[in-house]
């Protein structure tokens, strides 16, 4: 696991660091500590990570401004803050886990779990994320959920496409995207998942090519493996 | 006009006959009592302008009691001079009062007013009531006092009974209003004992306390029957009376709306419009009356231009909400409302100004003027809930930002990670803590405190955050008089400011120097500026506490910069000398 904590306190970063060691052991593949998310931004565009400890004020508009900013990117965040109060919201923004200050081993270790659990299949997913962060020429753009019918993978991004028929590229992939939708949303293809609530038919074609129709009218495929789950979750 | 000029304010009603047409000869001989006595020879003047003499002087005229419709019964007679007399109704004496004498040692001066009950057999028969009577007065005035020029004489007929109740309701009117002056001038004079701080309580008390002597000295004449050579006393009395009455008027417009300027100026006015009449005017009510003129007048302008200047440049404390502007405004409308009634009341009525309306008008502006104290006191006593208010919010705004998830929260993650590696670090970190927390309990209520209470809660914050970011802090102080005061937290607040900029590795060094320069106490707090720009750094809710406490101890009287020099973050507060 790659791992980056950004934390301006210098003992606090300390613990975290050395907690993180600890659970992590030999699964820890890098491990890298900056003051500030800017501070951070040089080595985020030249390594790749998988998850961000981040630290947040979150007392102000400037902490979720950066927390938009973190959760746009491809890794995911966890947020350890002092403001246990402000956990909702950031949920809502599409954080993995807000671990609330202080913590000992056992929450950073639940912590660490839920970060491992990404690329494993899902068996229960969070339905707090409301918001999608997209970074749109400099700038980040929140896309609610409820407005997203579906998501296309596209090699190392995503594709969300939504109700009025626009479209916005996610740096994350499509599997760490399945993390933080809500339940309403299946995997239907290797490279769509789509909210089975837009779904409005299912055919199966000649050659057992299966396709779902959304209200829209687009079709869209349904992986062979997946046809017969969702063949019943539909019927 | 005459009345006016010579005080003998007094009206002759149909049923009242008066003396006007006297002859008038200086000497003495008792035959020139008689009513037969031929006096064709003596000059003839009207009687109120009577001269005084150096020697007994007699008067003879008379009265045709035929034209009196109805008759009145019994018959009385009034004469008010201010001169020691003998009466000769018909050739017969009246009760005397007093003793005529030929220099002021041998006389003994009369009463200034006598009325005489004719008695019953005269008044009664039928020729009496018909026909015409003689009066010969004989006179002497050698104890007028130090203004022989002044001259006062009637002389009246009428129903007797009526001569009576005339003399004795005449101040009736005036010392119905004597109990509330006396009760407002000692409730503004005991405020002002208790309070000390608005002396213009004191001049209204003195003002109204002022009032009530003028109206017992105006009323004297009618209350306690005094002889004539008091007269003049009595006047001198009236007249200083009324200067000092104008005086505080117009001194009370100065301290009650001071914003105005010109103080010196106008009191200097106001001193020559009680002075010039005092010493130029003929008459004694037309010197007093010429002073309520021209003070009035005077101070009616003052508070017109006070009520127009607080409207249109406000007060120039920034604290003053525009609530109290109006009010100051209204204030000064009030009393300016209260000196126009007196002059309208002066001008209506001028005869009988000074002894009878004048007193009525004082009524009318002392209301006005509790009136506008009262919204003044209204202002004060909501100026006065905010700034509690204000201070209760910049307490619970300091102990907040200690117990704020943000301070306290990473203090418990630093501690808990020194108590897993270091457990006397962390038993050393819950102290200073604990010393800090307990410091600003003790302090966060107060208003001002030692600046040795200042520096320790500056030093244990260091200490905790030391330990926190694990880091050498140190505040150098130099010059600084532990016992001088500041309000709470305003230097803990800088230092915490500067830690939270501060983007440096390594110790970080902070310096506190307190200097006295010209009677001001200068303090000069220094942080290294390698933080964020200087525009980032605006004035945030650190540095906005600071100046809100500033203000609420120093109110105007402070000074609060800071700014970039060089490579330092600087603050600077300048405040009074004196603690």
């Amino acid at each position: 696991m790659r791992v980056i904590v950004v934390e301006d306190e210098a003992v606090v970063a300390r613990r975290l660091l050395r907690l993180l060691r600890k659970i992590l052991g030999r699964e820890l593949v890098s491990l890298a500590h900056h003051a500030t998310l800017a501070a951070a931004a040089k080595h985020l565009n030249r390594h790749a990570i998988d998850v961000l400890f981040l630290d947040l004020n979150l007392s102000g508009r400037d902490g979720f401004e950066l927390l938009a900013d973190s959760v746009s990117r491809p890794f995911q965040t966890v947020v350890v803050s002092a403001r246990h109060t402000e956990a909702l919201r950031a949920f809502e923004y599409g954080v993995l886990d807000f671990v609330p200050k202080p913590y000992d081993e056992e929450r950073l270790r639940a912590a660490v779990d839920r970060v491992r659990a990404v690329d494993a299949p899902v068996r229960e997913r969070d339905q707090r994320t409301k918001y999608l962060a997209v970074r749109k020429r400099g700038e980040i753009v929140s896309i609610a959920i409820s407005d997203v019918v579906f998501v296309k993978g596209a090699d190392d991004f995503s594709e969300l496409h939504c109700r009025d028929g626009s479209v916005h590229l996610h740096q994350k992939t499509l599997s760490a995207l399945t993390r933080l939708l809500p339940p309403s949303f299946d995997r239907i293809h290797r490279s769509y998942i789509v909210d089975m609530e837009a779904v409005r038919s299912f055919r199966s074609e000649e050659g057992s090519r299966t396709f779902v129709r959304l209200a829209s009218g687009e079709d869209l495929p349904v992986g062979r493996s997946r046809a017969k789950a969702l063949r019943d979750r539909l019927l | 006009m005459t009345a006016w000029l010579t005080g003998s304010g007094f009206v002759i009603k149909d049923s009242q006959l008066a003396l006007g047409m006297v002859r008038h000869a200086v000497g003495d001989d008792s035959a020139w009592s008689a009513p037969d006595f031929d006096d064709s020879e003596w000059p003839k003047l009207w009687f109120h302008h009577t001269p005084g003499s150096e020697s007994i002087q007699w008067l003879r005229g008379s009265l045709d009691l035929s034209t009196l419709e109805p008759f009145p019964r019994p018959l009385g007679l009034e004469l008010g001079a201010l001169a020691t007399c003998e009466i000769f109704w018909d050739g017969q004496l009246l009760t005397p009062s007093g003793v005529v004498g030929t220099n002021a040692a041998e006389e003994v001066p009369g009463r200034l007013l006598q009325i005489h009950y004719l008695n019953e057999e005269l008044a009664t028969s039928e020729s009496f009531a018909a026909g015409r009577h003689t009066v010969a007065l004989r006179c002497s005035t050698h104890n007028r006092g130090f203004s022989p020029s002044v001259g006062f004489w009637y002389l009246r007929v009428g129903e007797y009974g009526a001569l009576v109740r005339e003399t004795n309701s005449r101040p009736w009117p005036a010392t119905v209003t004597l109990s509330a002056m006396v009760v407002v001038g000692l409730f503004y004079l005991l405020l002002f004992a208790l309070d000390r701080r608005d002396r213009s309580d004191l001049v209204l008390g003195a003002f109204a306390l002022t009032g009530a002597a003028l109206l017992v000295a105006e009323s004297w004449r009618s209350l306690v029957p005094y002889t004539y050579d008091w007269h003049v006393v009595r006047l001198l009395v009236v007249t200083a009376l009324s200067g000092l009455l104008n005086l505080l008027l117009a001194l009370f417009f100065t301290l009650r709306f001071p914003r105005l300027g010109h103080r010196r100026a106008f009191l200097a006015a106001v001193v020559i419009l009680i002075a010039l009449p005092a010493v130029l005017a003929e008459g004694w009510d037309t010197k007093a009356g010429l002073m309520f003129l021209g003070v009035g007048l005077l101070t009616l302008g003052r508070g017109l231009v006070a009520t127009i200047h607080y409207s249109d440049t406000g007060l120039t404390s920034a604290e003053m909400s525009t609530r109290v502007l109006n009010t100051g405004q209204a204030s000064a409308a009030l009393a300016s409302a209260g000196v126009a009634c007196l002059l309208a009341i002066a001008l209506v009525r001028p005869f009988h100004f000074l002894d009878q309306t004048l007193f009525v008008a004082l009524n009318v502006l002392l209301m006005c003027l509790l009136a506008s104290h009262a919204l003044q006191v209204r202002a004060a006593r909501r100026e006065q809930q905010a700034a509690e208010v204000k201070s209760v919010r910049l307490e619970i705004e300091l102990l907040k930002r200690h117990i704020q998830p943000h301070f306290l929260m990473n203090t418990l993650t630093a501690m808990s990670e020194w108590l897993e590696e270091e457990p006397a670090v962390a038993a050393r970190m819950i102290q200073a803590l604990a010393a800090e927390l307990r410091l600003l309990g003790e302090i966060s209520g107060e208003r001002l405190i030692p600046m040795r209470d200042e520096l320790r809660l500056c030093r244990s914050h260091l200490e905790l955050m030391s330990y926190r970011q694990d880091r050498r802090y140190a505040l150098n102080t130099r010059g600084i008089v532990e016992d001088s005061t500041i309000p709470p937290a305003v230097f803990h607040t800088l230092v915490e400011n500067a830690i939270t900029h501060d983007q440096g590795t390594g110790a970080l060094e902070l310096a506190l120097v307190a200097r006295r320069e010209n009677g001001r106490l200068r303090y000069r707090f220094d942080a290294p500026a390698n933080g964020a720009p200087a525009e980032a750094l605006g004035e945030g809710t650190g540095l906005r506490y600071v100046r809100a406490r500033l203000q609420e101890s120093y109110e105007d009287d402070f000074a609060f910069r800071y700014g970039r020099v060089g490579e330092l973050w600087r603050t600077e507060i300048d405040l009074p000398g004196s603690p």
